[in-house]
């Protein structure tokens, strides 16, 4: 290492080390006491001053970033510091000093090259971005991305400029509203990155390239996309027609997705806008937007959401070591046994997969194979991958292999006594060691548990349908689960991709519970006089995925009467079923997948049914105003979440409001169905549940919990996060 | 033999077999072997991880898979940490594959071996001639206009003339004959008539008819490649099988003074199959209870052109390995490429044959047809010719089972010349 120039080399406490070699200055980036590389103010102004000594040093000729961290460039900004943002000045300043660090690297008059490996994220994708070369590792660990909208908030470090004319208009708008992150294979392609290496050669290469650029001087014309003018994307990119037309059809895409819930696409195509017009002060624009962006309350509900998720890693901790899992055997290869086949070959999990009917298995097998298929198709996986994980799958009619297992998951018919006998049957077919978790949406796991000669071992692992797509696993630790069973299923469900949260074992469990009333109330609504199409509009409009009757049809009007009637049962009067799941299964219509339910489908459209409607209640048509009825709907789903952790069915608010938005999409921009609460007040929540039960009876008398967090004037959540952060 | 007698075999499945061209032609013979490991490891409870080694016969040796016994180990949840080898010794592979991991095992280098054979024939390849190796490699050499122009004009059209891999490797390299030309030499030498061998091929089918429900319990059914149909069964075996028929059908391989057709030839067919081999202290370790032990075994040497009297020539030797004589033995699967092939054997085995300038052989002993082949053979089954040795040893052991015998022989004839034998026992 070159020695030469005391003042350029540091080895600091800080989070850059700069060493220059026959004049080129190696930068890397390393926070200390940090698992990943983030931009914190502080990391921001060692930036600023050792890129003003790169400036001033003679010696220097050019410059190679790179970072210390094992599998991470620059994860992106601080969200720390994001949520201590509490003024839209403060925002603005912020994201003013960044873009200034950035333009001093971009104006530095020494090529600089990114070495990138690992995530590189936000800020980090915008500071490479204002490097004047991009070099990446072709290894998986390698992600690029502006995923600030995930957060509620627009790139603010002269990302929705830069990125424009690196890859093109169409490309920057897809990358920055969406905030899909790109693989190293997809950077190169796309010209966001300018070529690739492999990981061991990446800091070499970057150093040669850093040599050659500053030999040749001709580094100054970054790359830039050019298309040609009489090409498509050419004509859209480089004239003021095409910009206009390609703005407004992506500003019309976002309104059409969002639904006009969520602000920050909207703001990041204004941002985007801003640096298209010449002359414009677009910087200042990215920053006014970035500011305003944060103070917003979608913005600050999302960030809290990301702050459960980042939580929700830590469930199970303070559980014993799991098993380690080689193999797994699945009983009943119906679509959930089938789907959650599908799910652990993918993940690399061999899986003995047992049905009584050899048709089921084969239709698992087609099933798996159809998703897999896709995933190539998708290029996630290779053929030779794909080869490798069908081959995960074997299926039996018998219980032969399930000696091998080191999990058992039960997925046979909903119905306790079938599913007690088949536990009886794996019981006594596995190792004594093995897990069992039964599959079960509604049925007592602890009676189920009581069926077996060992009742500790069994756990509930509650998968949502379709399995590949919903990420929430309900691990139902029942009265005699062991500790090291639960937490084999949590582990389990992590290695399938998805997201545990532990409830305990009562009716309906955690998420079915707190849905009960969305469905229940609304057919009771409906009843009494209102229409089925605007319940499920207003629903939606309230940023609900599905209304109330379009889920009933999804789930099937069979499976949502069977469970209304089981949590009247457990439950008691205040979840008494309205009539209508009943009596839509009585007439034999069952949902979407009989094409007629309280909809009717044709060609898998939706279309309303009012003649029969009209023959399903006996009151006229009434029109409440929409807040009556969302508070009857919501009002009943947060008393019911209250009682929820009240009774300890769930360790806290923060894994109940994740598990609303990642089992029945609750909408995230609301941060959750408490963080709702919160927002509204829980004292007006209880107000207006005092009223409700007044006029309409004891069901909506809100609960303990609910009562003593108005009188106290407390809440679910604490007000500022940043708070519980701090550990 | 005492240090022989100490490999159990454990457990042992096959595929169905299934003739080339029809249910299988999609699935690989990576794929078959495949799922025959996987279900032996899965029905024998054996967990992959106690494994130690994989060695797969194979014959066809697909390009996508140079080392198949090591795809089909790593596919079938063998550690990678764990080798695995392929070996070939044409018909014999799914045998020299058992004995290869017997010497593994008794040498102490492996205590837990999966070996097996497997063969996809349909999936043997068409290729090219030789010459487009040559034509493709100047084009890629062409730098210049002038040298590309020159390379083109070479071209020829009979550079695209296929030449089917298969049926090259059925002709004897060595003798230059088709292997069915190698069985109407048999016939020709010991006067094996057309109809003796049309009445042996009938009863192939009539035992293997017969055996359906006994066979099946070898079998382990494979999801068809489109997923819509598990393959349960052999589909050789014909259960209307008429002599009639068979008579009426024209030789295939001598046309005008043939005796050898189709119908007394085995089929071109697809399958694999596998067993579980421990030391037998390792298995009593795991609690299992062998089918069988391997007691002895040998290969021979022939003339390419007699290669079917292979199990005449290596049976003396295995049972001299084995120390036992042809009386003791009970039960034997001798593999059925061709009737006159097998007929041919049994008259070597009964009256012995002549040098002649050929290498003579002392009669050990007839053998009655109700101890030979007693559920059929490849004539109905089929011969996917990997898998075949594999096949023979499975069905030996668990028809010994059944019928509480001790000793039985496991034999088949090997294109090229040779013949190999193994000798099993129970106790």
């Amino acid at each position: 290492m070159g020695t030469l120039e005391t003042s350029v080399n540091r080895e600091t406490q800080g989070a850059l080390r700069v060493a220059v070699e026959e004049g080129i200055a190696r930068v890397e980036i390393d926070l200390p006491a940090s698992k990943v590389n983030k931009l914190t103010t502080a990391l921001m102004t060692e930036l600023e001053a050792v890129v003003d000594m790169l400036a001033g040093s003679q010696e220097v000729q050019a410059v190679v970033l790179t970072s210390g961290k094992p599998d991470t460039f620059i994860a992106g900004a601080d969200i720390d510091e994001i949520e201590l943002l509490d003024d839209v000045d403060a925002a603005r300043e912020k994201s003013r000093f960044g873009q200034r660090v950035f333009e001093k690297i971009e104006h530095l008059g020494k090529p600089v090259v990114a070495a990138i490996h690992g995530a590189c994220l936000g800020g980090g994708c915008e500071l490479v971005l204002a490097c004047h070369y991009r070099l990446a590792s072709n290894d998986a660990a390698t992600r690029i991305g502006l995923p600030e909208v995930k957060l509620g908030i627009v790139p603010g470090f002269g990302g929705t400029q830069r990125l424009p004319r690196v890859v093109g208009l169409q490309a920057a708008l897809d990358l920055i509203l969406t905030g899909r992150l790109l693989d190293a294979r997809r950077a190169v392609r796309l010209g966001l990155v300018d070529a690739l290496t492999y990981r061991g050669l990446l800091v070499e290469e970057a150093t040669r390239t850093a040599r050659r650029l500053a030999d040749s001087g001709r580094w100054q014309y970054a790359r830039r996309a050019r298309k040609s003018l009489l090409s498509l994307p050419g004509f859209l990119d480089r004239t003021a027609l095409g910009r206009a037309l390609v703005l407004r059809g992506a500003r019309n895409r976002v309104r059409a997705q969002t639904r006009g819930h969520y602000p920050a696409p909207l703001a990041a195509i204004d941002a985007v806008r801003a640096g298209l017009r010449r002359g414009g002060r677009a910087y200042e624009r990215e920053a006014d937007l970035l500011a305003q962006m944060a103070m917003t309350p979608e913005s600050h509900n999302l960030v809290r959401l990301f702050r459960f998720t980042e939580n929700n890693k830590r469930t199970g901790n303070d559980l014993p070591e799991p098993r380690a899992i080689r193999q797994m055997a699945i009983v009943g290869a119906g679509v959930m046994g089938g789907g959650i086949a599908q799910l652990a070959a993918y993940h690399d999990i061999r899986v003995r997969l047992k049905d009584i009917a050899a048709e089921q298995l084969l239709l698992a097998l087609r099933t798996a194979d159809g998703l897999m298929r896709k995933a190539v198709k998708r290029r996630r996986l290779d053929a030779a991958g794909f080869e490798n994980r069908m081959a995960h799958i074997s299926t039996t009619l018998d219980y032969s292999g399930f000696a091998l297992a080191d999990v058992v998951v039960e997925a046979v018919v909903e119905k306790m006594e079938i599913k007690k006998s088949v536990l009886q049957e794996v019981e006594s077919h596995v190792r004594p060691g093995c897990i069992l978790a039964t599959n079960t949406s509604a049925l007592s796991v602890t009676e189920m548990a009581q069926a077996l000669r060992d009742p500790g071992r069994l756990v509930g692992m509650h998968f949502f349908n379709p399995v590949h797509r919903m990420p929430l696993v309900e691990v139902v630790r029942s009265e005699h689960s062991r500790p090291e069973a639960v937490s084999t299923v949590v582990a389990l469900a992590r290695r399938l991709g998805k997201t545990p949260v532990i409830v305990r074992d009562a009716p309906g469990f955690l998420v079915n519970r707190i849905l009960a009333p969305f469905l229940n109330e609304s057919s009771l609504l409906f009843e009494e006089g209102e229409g089925i199409e605007r319940l499920d509009a207003i629903m939606r409009r309230f940023g609900m995925p599905m209304g109330p009757f379009e889920l009933i049809d999804e789930v099937g009007t069979d499976v949502a009467h069977k469970v209304g009637v089981t949590l009247h049962e457990g439950l008691g009067e205040r979840m008494k079923p309205a009539g209508l799941a009943g009596k839509l299964v009585e007439a034999g219509r069952l949902g979407r997948k009989g094409n007629v339910g309280v909809y009717r489908y044709v060609d898998r459209r939706r279309r309303p049914d009012r003649a029969h409607w009209n023959t399903l209640r006996h009151a006229g048509s009434t029109r409440y105003a929409s807040d009556v009825l969302l508070d009857r709907v919501l009002g009943l789903m947060i008393n019911e979440a209250a009682r929820c952790l009240e009774e300890g069915i769930v360790s806290d608010a923060r894994e109940l409001d994740l598990a609303l938005v990642f089992g029945i999409g609750f909408p995230p921009f609301r941060g959750g169905l408490l963080r709702y609460a919160d927002e509204r007040g829980v004292g007006e929540i209880v107000a207006r549940l005092h009223e409700l039960e007044r006029e309409l009876g004891p069901r909506f008398a809100p609960c303990e919990m609910l009562l003593r967090l108005a009188a106290d004037a407390a809440r679910f959540h604490p007000d500022r996060p940043s708070a519980e952060a701090v550990e | 033999m005492a240090t022989a007698s100490e490999i159990a075999v454990v457990a042992g499945y096959r595929t169905p077999f299934v003739r080339a061209g029809t249910a299988f032609r999609r699935l690989s013979a990576v794929q078959l072997g495949q799922f025959v490991t996987t279900e032996l490891l899965q029905r024998s409870g054996c967990d992959p991880h106690l494994v130690d080694e994989v060695i797969f016969g194979n014959i066809g040796q697909p390009a996508e898979a140079t080392n198949i016994a090591r795809v089909i180990a790593l596919r079938s949840g063998v550690p990678a940490e764990r080798p695995a080898y392929t070996v070939q010794r044409n018909c014999a592979s799914g045998m020299q594959a058992i004995t290869s991991a017997a010497e593994r095992i008794l040498s102490r280098r492996a205590h837990v071996v999966v070996a097996g054979g497997t063969e996809s024939m349909s999936q043997i390849p068409v290729l090219y001639p030789l010459a487009v190796n040559e034509w493709l490699g100047s084009w890629l050499r062409a730098r210049t206009l002038a040298q590309r122009l020159r390379v083109l004009g070479g071209f020829r059209l009979g550079l695209l003339k296929p030449r089917f891999a298969l049926e090259i490797g059925l002709t004897d390299a060595y003798a230059g004959i088709n292997m069915g030309k190698t069985a109407e030499v048999l016939a020709r030498e010991f006067g094996i008539r057309r109809e003796e061998q049309d009445t042996y091929a009938y009863e192939s089918h009539r035992r293997a008819v017969a055996a359906r429900e006994k066979l099946s319990e070898e079998i382990v059914p494979v999801p068809a490649a489109n997923l819509r149909e598990r393959i349960e069964e052999d589909n050789g075996p014909r259960a209307d099988i008429a002599l009639e028929r068979l008579a009426r059908m024209r030789p295939y391989f001598e046309r005008r003074w043939g005796t050898v057709t189709i119908g007394n030839s085995c089929p071109i067919t697809d399958g694999a199959g596998a067993v579980l081999l421990m030391h037998r202290e390792r298995a009593r370790e795991l609690g299992y209870e062998p089918l069988g032990y391997l007691r002895g075994w040998a290969y021979a040497g022939l003339e390419p052109q007699r290669m079917g009297l292979g199990p005449a020539y290596a049976t003396p030797a295995a049972l001299q390995h084995a120390k036992v004589r042809m009386a003791e033995i009970e039960l034997i699967e001798l593999n059925e490429a061709f009737a006159a092939q097998v007929l041919a054997n049994l008259r070597v085995f009964e009256r012995g044959v002549k040098g002649n300038g050929k290498t003579g052989l002392a009669p050990i002993g007839p053998i009655d047809r109700e101890r030979l082949n007693v559920n059929g053979g490849a004539i109905a089954l089929g011969h996917p010719v990997g898998a075949s040795g594999t096949r023979l040893v499975v069905t030996l052991l668990r028809e010994m089972q059944r019928r509480d015998q001790s000793l039985g022989l496991a034999t088949l004839c090997v294109g090229g010349g040779q013949g190999a034998a193994l000798v099993f026992e129970r106790n």
